[in-house]
């Protein structure tokens, strides 16, 4: 025998209630002086026996019921081995019923989709319990969404949840569902708790189960039976948008951005022309077509788009429909701007013709422009010791070359430009001497820099230690360079430059060797602004990048990517939404509203941390554009959110695998061509009894009742006849006396 | 009503009481002996005007009470016989022993027995005959001489006043003591609980109507001892005797009130046979109920 609440079995103390007032009562009377002892002393000799046995029967029965109520309380089951399987009725059994709503399981290659099978599953698994029985209805996804959460068994109520439940853009978090399932589990009052997991095996979730997985399922199928109940997948065939994103090109108004589109086959059968269309808004404006894509094969459509208007643009490509329609489009936010405003502070002194070092900088950012006021990028020059003459708040990006340091207030005022969404780019060089510099750039207990500067290694005009750049996959800067060859980016020597060793949160961008601090370009976010730094100088001086044609690539890349704003940041489905905005810090509290896809509207009070105004909507739900406004902003900001496509491979795992996968834990498979019913009721045993000390405690109560009235009712009833006759008597005259002495002799 | 001989109030002579049994009379059934004239039966034949029978004459007989008439019809000689009229003389005897110490309300039993005493007193003497009282436990402890005076009234309740709570009870010795004690036959009226051994009361009463007495059983309890009422856990001590008895009061109380319906049982039944006035004085009910309600009854009765 078992008890689901092992700890109220401590209401047994309450036994002893009945015997502690039972011995308080024999110590505890009051004093009465009496002058009819004898009688009372009859009376005593009359009932002693059998009041101290009626006494211990009552007593014995009062323990009786409360230990019975203090047992049933702590819900006894009968297990297998306690003889449950005597007993008479059905098992009474709880469980946690967890459909997978990943994405992939609105995978539809026919009538039905992978989740309505799992919800016919569904039914089939709750037709084996009893009205009344707990039952837990879980969707598992990036979150678990608890449909029905610990309530008796109602077949009409829970077949019009199921009915109204549909897959979720999401990929499953096995592991947080998997902990959040191992609590519900716990939660379930009953002999026997089973866990049944319906889920289209997908092999990108149950291959490989991690530890944290394996361990919470272990330790579900210690408190309950666990069944796998994998859901018929006859095709898998799937085309999905895995990747979009501006490949090259300066996001900028008027200039001609290069987007890419990856499409993977996920299937299992090659897919000829795949047509891939960009849209802005709801307007087609490039399309390609993929001539075969592979299984198990990416390939890409390169994209174009001129930016015309400046502000926020909403892009997104799409491919056409298929089995799985959410991961056929992929969507990105573009912030154009109408011009980009740079401020080159220099170290060295500028000559009246122009020359400096930024000199070059000037010509890769400009391409041929003049610096008027219509050209695309407006590029200031000052001197460092003339920094204080410019309101920095008037730039997008301010670029630091080769400074051999700043005055302190510089140095706060290009920091608070940086924290409120400014981009700073540095450049070093002969001027820079690293103690100093770091010393200089300070800035709320840390560097400016995304590192700490070691001392210069190579030489001016060393040929043998040339090193050229070699970009780092992944980062957007690096993007620009990732499709050039390898031959034309040789040619780009570096001779000399500061080894730079990351600090936290910092990304290197570019480097030129192996070593860990070999960095060319590294990266590191601050605040709502970010710092980029080259460790080599800006001119012709230490390298040969100025004058070689992939400069006013990487250059115009640096540039949209500094003045790239959070909100241009895709997220995936199920990341949290929190976007700075563009308010002071020391402003009250505003009210942001945000628009999700579907319409829904939410508006929350901005909240402030590390010196942001932060609108945090929290989890995404849906994919497509969410769009935020706020007070004193002249358009809603839209953040793009697409699907995981990770979730897009929706091949299942064999049967086999499965198995592979689930070693070592007590789990049961249960094919799709099994019966479902006899597999789960086999073995199912296991009663509670608590309802039945319930009402023996009720009858031993009545009994006790019924007693303690009995017991004083039927000395009445047998010892005093005549009671009534008592006050009647109270005058016999000597007349009576005679006439009853005369009555008595006539008879 | 003239019961102050003195300034002293008598407590136990309750005018109100006293004026309520004021028109009832406590008359004898059967003959007593008395010293005077009185409207009582008398054993005594030959000086009262109520012809009772006639005898024949016996020599020595005195001549004057020779029926001339009878002799003249029949030529026998015939004395006339007359029923004698007698006061008589009622002895009050009043147990003071601890068990009438009890109390419930306001009044316990001896109290109540004192003013039952009182008034039955101060009725005797009203009606021209002789009262006494005798205040016992297990032997007499105070006696008061017969008198018909209506000083003897006071002297009475002036004795009530001093009694005091005694140790124990002896019913019976007491009756056996007065059985020997009276002369004459008259009334004997006890005042008591009886919580004693009842086979020697019922040897006492037999002993008196031996003697020839009327004698009344004013049965003293109060309602708590009719009733049992009490609750909870106690432990009873006793009054006459150093005894203890700790029980829940609820759970004996059916057995105590059957002892009790059998003891009181046995008690009217020994009245009954020996043919004595047995009274059931409950001290919840007016001493006036009490003592209308049985001279009403003995009047009635004849």
């Amino acid at each position: 025998m078992q008890f689901l609440n092992p700890w109220l079995l401590l209401g047994l103390l309450g036994v002893s209630i009945p015997i502690v007032i039972h011995l308080l009562n024999r110590f505890r009377y009051r004093d009465i002086d009496w002058a009819a002892m004898d009688l009372l002393r009859r009376a005593l000799v009359v009932r002693a026996r059998r009041v101290r046995l009626e006494d211990l029967i009552l007593l014995v029965l009062r323990c009786a019921v409360l230990a019975l109520l203090a047992l049933a309380i702590a819900r006894p089951t009968l297990t297998p081995e306690g003889g449950a399987a005597w007993a008479p009725g059905g098992a009474d059994v709880g469980a946690v019923v967890a459909i997978d709503a990943s994405f992939s399981m609105a995978h539809k290659p026919g009538v039905y989709s992978r989740f309505d099978d799992a919800i016919e599953r569904t039914r089939e698994v709750l037709k084996t319990f009893k009205p009344g029985d707990p039952v837990t209805v879980v969707l598992l996804g990036s979150r678990p969404r608890v449909l029905f959460r610990n309530t008796g068994y109602e077949a009409d109520r829970l077949d019009s949840v199921l009915q109204a439940a549909a897959p979720l853009p999401e990929k499953v978090n096995l592991e947080g569902c998997l902990k959040e399932i191992e609590g519900l589990v716990s939660e379930i009052k009953a002999p026997v708790r089973e866990c049944f997991l319906v889920t289209d095996a997908q092999t990108a979730t149950w291959s490989g189960l991690s530890e944290p997985a394996r361990a919470s399922l272990g330790r579900i199928a210690e408190s309950g039976r666990v069944f796998f109940v994998p859901v018929p997948a006859a095709r898998s065939e799937n085309l999905s948008v895995v990747r979009f994103e501006c490949q090259s090109g300066v996001i900028r108004r008027g200039e001609l951005a290069h987007y890419v589109a990856a499409v993977r086959n996920c299937g299992d059968q090659p897919r000829q022309r795949v047509t891939v269309t960009l849209y802005w808004g709801d307007k087609a404006v490039d399309q390609r077509i993929i001539d075969r894509i592979e299984p198990g094969k990416t390939e890409e459509a390169p994209l174009y788009v001129r930016f015309t208007d400046p502000g926020p643009v909403r892009l997104s490509v799409k491919i056409v429909d298929d089995d799985l329609p959410l991961d056929n489009v992929r969507s990105a936010v573009a912030d154009i701007r109408a011009q980009v405003r740079v401020l080159c502070i220099e170290g060295a002194a500028i000559t009246e013709a122009g020359e400096g070092e930024s000199q070059f900088l000037c010509a890769a950012l400009e391409l041929g422009e003049s610096g008027t006021p219509q050209s695309q990028v407006m590029i200031d020059r000052v001197g460092w010791q003339d920094l204080a003459s410019r309101r920095l708040s008037d730039y997008h990006v301010a670029a630091l070359i080769d400074v051999p340091g700043l005055a302190d207030e510089q140095v706060e005022a290009l920091g608070q430009f940086v924290d409120a969404g400014g981009g700073l780019l540095c450049f070093l060089g002969p001027n820079t001497q690293p103690g100093a510099i770091h010393k200089s750039l300070q800035f709320q207990g840390g560097s400016l820099l995304p590192g700490k500067i070691r001392e210069a290694v190579g030489q001016e005009n060393e040929k043998a230690q040339e090193r050229w750049p070699e970009p780092v996959p992944g980062h957007p800067v690096a993007q620009v360079l990732a499709g050039l060859s390898k031959e034309f980016l040789s040619q780009v020597l570096v001779r000399r430059y500061f080894p730079l060793e990351l600090a936290p949160g910092a990304r290197s961008v570019v480097k030129l060797g192996s070593g860990d601090e070999e960095v060319l370009v590294a990266e590191k976010p601050l605040g709502r602004g970010r710092v980029v730094l080259l460790t080599s100088t800006a001119d012709r001086a230490w390298n040969d990048l100025s004058i070689h044609p992939v400069y006013p690539m990487l250059l115009n890349g640096m540039l949209t990517f500094l003045g790239r704003a959070a909100h241009e940041r895709p997220l995936v489905v199920g990341e949290t939404l929190a976007l700075p905005l563009p308010l002071a810090a020391d402003r009250g509290e505003a009210v942001a509203t945000f628009h999700a896809p579907g319409g829904a509207e939410r508006s929350v009070q901005t909240i402030r941390r590390d010196g942001q105004v932060l609108a945090e909507l929290g989890a995404t739900e849906q994919p497509g554009f969410y769009e935020v406004g706020y007070s004193g902003a002249t358009a809603a900001l839209p953040v793009a959110v697409n699907v995981d496509p990770a979730e897009s491979n929706v091949h299942p795992l064999a049967d086999a695998a499965v198995a592979e996968a689930l070693r070592g834990l007590l789990v049961n498979v249960v094919r799709p061509d099994e019966d479902l019913k006899s597999a789960i009721e086999r073995g199912r045993i296991g009663r509670e009894i608590w309802w039945e000390l319930m009402l023996l405690a009720l009858v031993v109560l009545l009994s006790e009742g019924y007693l303690a009235y009995w017991f004083t009712r039927r000395a009445a009833a047998e010892e005093t006849p005549a009671s009534d006759t008592r006050r009647a008597a109270t005058v016999v005259t000597e007349k009576e006396g005679r006439a009853c002495d005369a009555q008595t002799m006539g008879t | 009503m003239m019961v102050e001989h003195s300034q002293r109030k008598l407590r136990y002579l309750d005018p109100e009481v006293l004026q309520k049994i004021g028109s009832l009379e406590l008359v004898a059934r059967e003959v007593v002996e008395g010293m005077r004239v009185g409207v009582h039966k008398s054993p005594l034949r030959g000086f009262s005007s109520e012809f009772a029978f006639h005898r024949p004459y016996v020599s020595g007989d005195p001549l004057r009470h020779l029926d001339w008439r009878v002799y003249a019809r029949t030529g026998r000689y015939y004395l006339k016989q007359y029923v004698a009229e007698t006061d008589f003389t009622a002895h009050l005897l009043l147990d003071a022993s601890s068990s009438m110490h009890y109390r419930s309300r306001a009044v316990s039993k001896l109290e109540y027995a004192k003013f039952l005493a009182a008034s039955l007193a101060h009725l005797i003497v009203t009606q021209r005959d002789t009262a006494a009282l005798a205040v016992f436990d297990s032997q007499l402890r105070r006696y008061i001489e017969p008198s018909s005076t209506m000083s003897v009234v006071r002297d009475i309740a002036l004795e009530l006043e001093r009694v005091e709570p005694l140790p124990r009870t002896d019913v019976a010795a007491i009756l056996h003591e007065f059985a020997g004690r009276i002369t004459r036959r008259g009334f004997v009226i006890l005042f008591s609980d009886l919580l004693d051994n009842i086979d020697g009361f019922v040897k006492g009463l037999d002993h008196l109507r031996f003697c020839g007495h009327n004698v009344i059983v004013f049965h003293t309890l109060d309602p708590y001892e009719l009733t049992f009422p009490f609750d909870g856990t106690c432990r009873f001590k006793g009054l006459e005797k150093v005894e203890q008895l700790v029980t829940r009061p609820k759970r004996v109380r059916e057995a105590y009130l059957a002892e009790l319906e059998k003891y009181l049982k046995q008690i009217r039944d020994a009245c009954r046979r020996s043919k004595v006035d047995y009274v059931l004085a409950d001290t919840s009910r007016p001493v006036d109920a009490v003592l209308s309600a049985y001279l009403m009854a003995r009047l009635q009765s004849g």
